[in-house]
């Protein structure tokens, strides 16, 4: 039963094979090969930050600062961005150009959306007194949302010229493709978003000041 | 992909010169970009062996005043940084660039503008290390970094900021290397060569470029953090504010043992090549030195701390490691005995290129049992921080990556140029490195036995160190005379008088590459070959052979294949696509992106508008490079 | 007899290993046997995770996983404020939900499980590596100790 499906699903896809030994697109193994690169880089940096766990000396801590509810939020906003994503290259695949201009203007919007959450985020944490320079906990927050941040702008700026391309028609259902590796692109930012938001956020949020480091009082 | 009507507005036309300086500066063609590597990183190599001669004459004699303390932590610094990044990893990539797409019956590499880019990154990034010696103000960390010494409380000065973002740009170049070649073999292989069927360098390459993609990252972020510690004043190693400083410990090495396999890995692939070519017999247990390859690719990732034995891990961790660092000695072993046993019973030919191979053999076997003792924690205890640990690396670099180099470049220069390197020079060459080499290391196990540790820059005279340090020094010079004589050696032969033309396969030799003519003309193969066995080439000039030697197909198997591959001729497909010899278009896009990177990173240490300079090179770069399609004329799908 | 051909193709280059790439696009593989691991348990938990459950990706199909998306992050919100499971049980819970979701992205949005399993072979094996070294990491760095 799973094999017809499965059947039914490749003629729905218009996935073509390849002139190459393994018959597979030399662009698309590229971007999955680098997407196993990324994860190495985001895995470190993650890694650095639950090593660093606990370890500041001064405040503020994770529990002072960390809104769970308005990243909620953001987390959403970018999983609706990833489900705008498949939609476009769904519609760009069928060549039905006004829903796959829309959707991909609303992924790079709803990414947009995302930065703006996180640039307010950054903003109030610099009001409430936490900068890179803090402690570590701000040392170790700051550079690897940043670091993501930077990977939805890029993300952000590919889309728009993605876009760009369908109104000028170099981006139609023949060469998908295009679209198709920005958007693998644009999921793992996405999963890795998944992750920072249960590991970074979820699960340290409550850390308060570790022993013998003085609690935190916010000033102003 | 088909027809791209975007563009931007061109300043300059497409680069089309097939001669002079612009014709090196736009190209993308594999092999040229393969003998900029090897030039540039040879100089690397002549750059590096001055630092190490330097080195070598302040230890010549105690307390010697000739260079100070500052001048010497920044000459073995720099000496350790270029000899692996500058010289080993890009003379691999030389070899990468040149053999790959030949040995797999490819015209090109997968992505030859990404090619582009990784050279020149790896060039202006390399530029970029090497500022410091014109500011005074040279990286003095180590090659290895270790935080908080390489932080800013410690080491103000902008030395280690310039070697965290050199080596940040050299990663890239390495990521984007490491990315293409693995698309390349999985992809651009000649129709019927499957994974089992290719050459045991291609197979290393492609195993090199694995790590290369997955480690080169981990030592990305470090880079980030102890760059942006010193730039910005972030606290990742700063110890005031409760960072670990273990913690950079753990991601050097956590990148720097895959690292070290990156380093061996295509000189056991080259030495793999040689071996059975002048023994005339095929590869003993090839999948055994395929599987080996990949082991040791693996088991390379959980061994890191055995840098680290005497930082205090703790019991579990320290056996733990100790034993997964054992456990690599087997498929290194595995692979020791396999060339060996190529040996046995062959017609061997004692050429230059086989004795530098059989050299790596022997000296890397000694690097290796040296490495074992490190192993072991309670041993590596007494070693650590000395001569000791000097000697077992420059054994398993200089003796094992080195002399396969050496080797590979003795057997491939024929082809790349043409001509035959002269083979009583050679031997010269040959002999004088491996005995500099041997007086200059060898000294050093007794040295480090005797308790002379590393990095310090004299030594007083009561100590009884001084015969075996002037043995180690003359050793240093032995090795100089050496490499003045293999250059020497290329100045000779390429004279017309004494010219010896190579002809397509000058050592009878196995592989793909020897089937073209020497140097290859620019679209490599007139016919993308179809390939039945393993070592096609060679059952091609001897059939006859075919029914007796080990390691390659059954006959019926291969009968499958060249039905499979006539099959599929019938319907009007050549595996590369039926459109002729179509090579991708030159681009100066490459380097355009490579120095607005370069630019912009280094702009981290000047200013704002050197970022911004730099960004919007990098960027014209990057997008002009996006909306300029592969081949003007008649643009391709794919490759 | 499965096992026998299994056996073949790991010791051999002549077996139809995974290896053994087609060298031509007629002969693509069946995609159900192009892993490299053959029928074990290993197996037949991969084909529950890339083959079971949702028939095919519709616009339907994406809106569900969307929907499903959405609920666990809703529900990760709201463990957050219930004491009820103590802060490890709760952190277990929240990692199985966004184990879930990673999977749940990569195998439908990023369409891995429709894709041949090459892509699928690189990225969790990257996946495993980084997990396995970054997880000895911790472990290492948790007994190190946390005084400077």
């Amino acid at each position: 039963m799973a094999q017809e499906a499965i059947t039914e699903y490749h003629g729905e896809v218009h996935d073509p094979t390849y002139n190459t030994s393994t018959g597979l697109s030399n662009r698309k193994l590229l971007m999955w090969a680098f997407l196993a690169s990324d994860v190495m880089f985001f895995g470190t940096f993650i890694a650095t930050y639950l090593i660093y766990r606990n370890r500041s000396l001064v405040g503020p801590y994770p529990e002072n600062v960390l809104d769970i509810p308005i990243t909620t939020i953001s987390t959403f906003v970018l999983l609706m961005s990833s489900l705008a994503m498949v939609l476009a290259l769904h519609y760009t695949r069928e060549d039905s150009k006004g829903p796959a201009r829309f959707w991909i203007a609303a992924t790079a919007a709803l990414g947009g959306v995302f930065l703006i959450f996180q640039v307010v985020e950054f903003q109030t944490f610099v009001n409430e007194g936490l900068t890179p320079r803090t402690n570590i906990f701000g040392t170790t927050f700051f550079i690897l949302t940043g670091f993501h941040g930077a990977h939805v702008t890029v993300g952000v700026i590919w889309l728009l010229f993605m876009l760009f391309g369908h109104f000028k028609g170099t981006l139609r259902s023949d060469n998908a493709l295009d679209l198709e590796i920005a958007g693998l692109y644009w999921h793992f930012v996405d999963i890795v978003w998944i992750v920072i938001f249960t590991v970074v956020y979820l699960v340290t949020a409550n850390d308060g000041a570790p022993p013998g480091a003085p609690p935190f009082i916010h000033h102003g | 992909m088909t027809t791209t009507t975007l563009s931007i507005p061109r300043i300059w036309d497409r680069p089309k010169s097939e001669h002079g300086i612009w014709s090196w500066i736009g190209t993308v063609d594999h092999k040229r970009i393969g003998t900029l590597y090897l030039i540039t990183s040879f100089i690397w190599l002549l750059i590096g062996g001055l630092e190490a001669l330097l080195i070598r004459l302040q230890l010549a004699t105690a307390d010697s005043t000739l260079i100070g303390a500052e001048t010497f932590n920044q000459l073995f610094t720099m000496h350790g940084t270029t000899m692996v990044f500058l010289v080993v990893m890009p003379l691999s990539a030389a070899f990468f660039n040149w053999l790959v797409p030949l040995q797999i019956g490819a015209r090109d590499v997968a992505f030859p503008r990404m090619n582009a880019l990784s050279y020149w990154l790896f060039l202006f990034g390399s530029i970029l290390l090497n500022v410091g010696w014109f500011t005074g103000d040279s990286p003095n960390g180590g090659w290895f970094g270790y935080a908080p010494n390489s932080g800013i409380t410690f080491n103000a000065g902008s030395g280690m900021t310039f070697w965290a973002i050199g080596l940040s740009i050299l990663g890239v170049a390495s990521i984007a290397a490491g990315l293409n070649f693995t698309v390349t073999i999985f992809n651009m292989r000649a129709p019927g060569m499957s994974l089992f069927k290719m050459p045991v360098f291609t197979w290393m390459t492609l195993i090199t470029s694995i790590l290369l993609v997955l480690a080169i990252p981990v030592i990305g972020v470090a880079l980030i953090q102890i760059g942006v510690d010193r730039l910005y004043g972030t606290n990742f190693y700063n110890s005031l504010a409760g960072a670990d400083p273990v913690l950079w410990q753990h991601m050097f090495w956590l990148f720097g043992h895959p690292e070290v396999y990156i380093l061996i890995l295509p000189a056991m692939g080259i030495v793999s090549e040689v071996l059975p070519t002048f023994s005339r017999k095929p590869l003993f247990g090839y999948e055994f030195v395929i599987y080996s390859g990949i082991g040791i690719a693996f088991l390379g990732w959980f061994v890191w701390a055995h840098h680290m034995f005497t930082v205090g891990l703790g019991p579990a961790a320290t056996s733990a490691f100790a034993i997964s660092t054992m456990a690599i000695a087997i498929p290194t072993g595995v692979k020791i005995l396999n060339w060996m046993a190529t040996m046995v019973r062959g017609s061997i030919k004692l050429t230059v290129p086989m004795l530098f191979s059989i050299s790596f053999i022997a000296m890397f076997t000694i690097g290796g049992l040296s490495g074992v003792m490190h192993a072991s924690a309670p041993s590596d205890a007494q070693q650590q921080d000395t001569y000791f640990v000097v000697a077992h690396f420059h054994y398993v670099l200089f003796g094992g990556a080195m002399m396969a180099i050496f080797s590979g470049m003795y057997f491939w220069w024929p082809k790349m140029n043409g001509y035959m390197l002269n083979e009583k020079i050679g031997y010269g060459v040959w002999f004088l490195l491996l005995l500099g080499f041997n007086l200059q290391f060898a000294p050093m196990h007794w040295l480090g036995m005797d308790g002379m540790p590393r990095r310090i820059f004299t030594y007083s005279s009561d100590q009884g160190w001084e015969s075996l340090n002037l043995l180690a020094s003359i050793g240093g010079f032995v090795i100089a005379l050496g490499m003045l004589l293999f250059i020497y050696n290329i100045w000779y032969s390429r004279r017309p008088a004494n010219r010896v033309e190579a002809g397509n396969d000058p050592w009878d030799a196995r592989t793909l590459e020897w089937s073209i003519s020497s140097p290859p003309p620019h679209y490599n193969f007139a016919e993308i070959p179809q390939v039945e066995y393993r070592d096609d080439f060679w059952y091609q000039k001897y059939p006859e052979l075919l029914e007796h030697e080990d390691g390659h197909p059954a006959p019926s198997g291969a009968q499958d294949d060249a039905e499979a591959a006539e099959s599929h001729e019938e319907d009007g497909h050549d595996g590369h696509g039926g459109h002729g010899i179509h090579l991708p278009d030159m681009s100066y896009y490459p380097i355009m992106a490579a120095a607005g990177t370069t630019i912009g990173m280094g702009g981290l240490m000047a200013g704002y508008w050197v970022i911004i300079v730099g960004g919007i090179l990098g960027l014209w770069g990057i997008i002009g490079w996006s909306l300029e399609p592969v081949n003007d004329p008649d643009p391709e799908a794919e490759h | 007899m499965a096992d026998e051909n299994q056996k073949q193709s790991m010791l051999t280059h002549d077996g139809k290993g995974w290896w053994n790439l087609p060298k031509t696009h007629q002969e693509d593989p069946d995609p159900q046997r192009e892993g490299p691991i053959g029928d074990p348990w290993f197996k037949q938990a991969w084909d529950f995770l890339t083959y079971a459950g949702v028939s095919h990706a519709s616009v339907r199909g994406y809106l569900v996983i969307a929907v499903i998306l959405s609920i666990f992050t809703f529900l990760e919100w709201r463990l957050f404020t219930i004491e009820a499971f103590g802060a490890s049980g709760r952190n277990a819970i929240m990692l199985a939900l966004s184990v879930v979701k990673f999977i749940l992205v990569v195998a439908f949005f990023m369409h891995l499980r429709f894709e041949r399993k090459y892509y699928a072979w690189i990225f969790t094996a990257a996946m495993f590596l980084g997990i396995g070294v970054f997880l000895a990491l911790l472990l290492l760095q948790r007994h190190h100790g946390t005084g400077v």
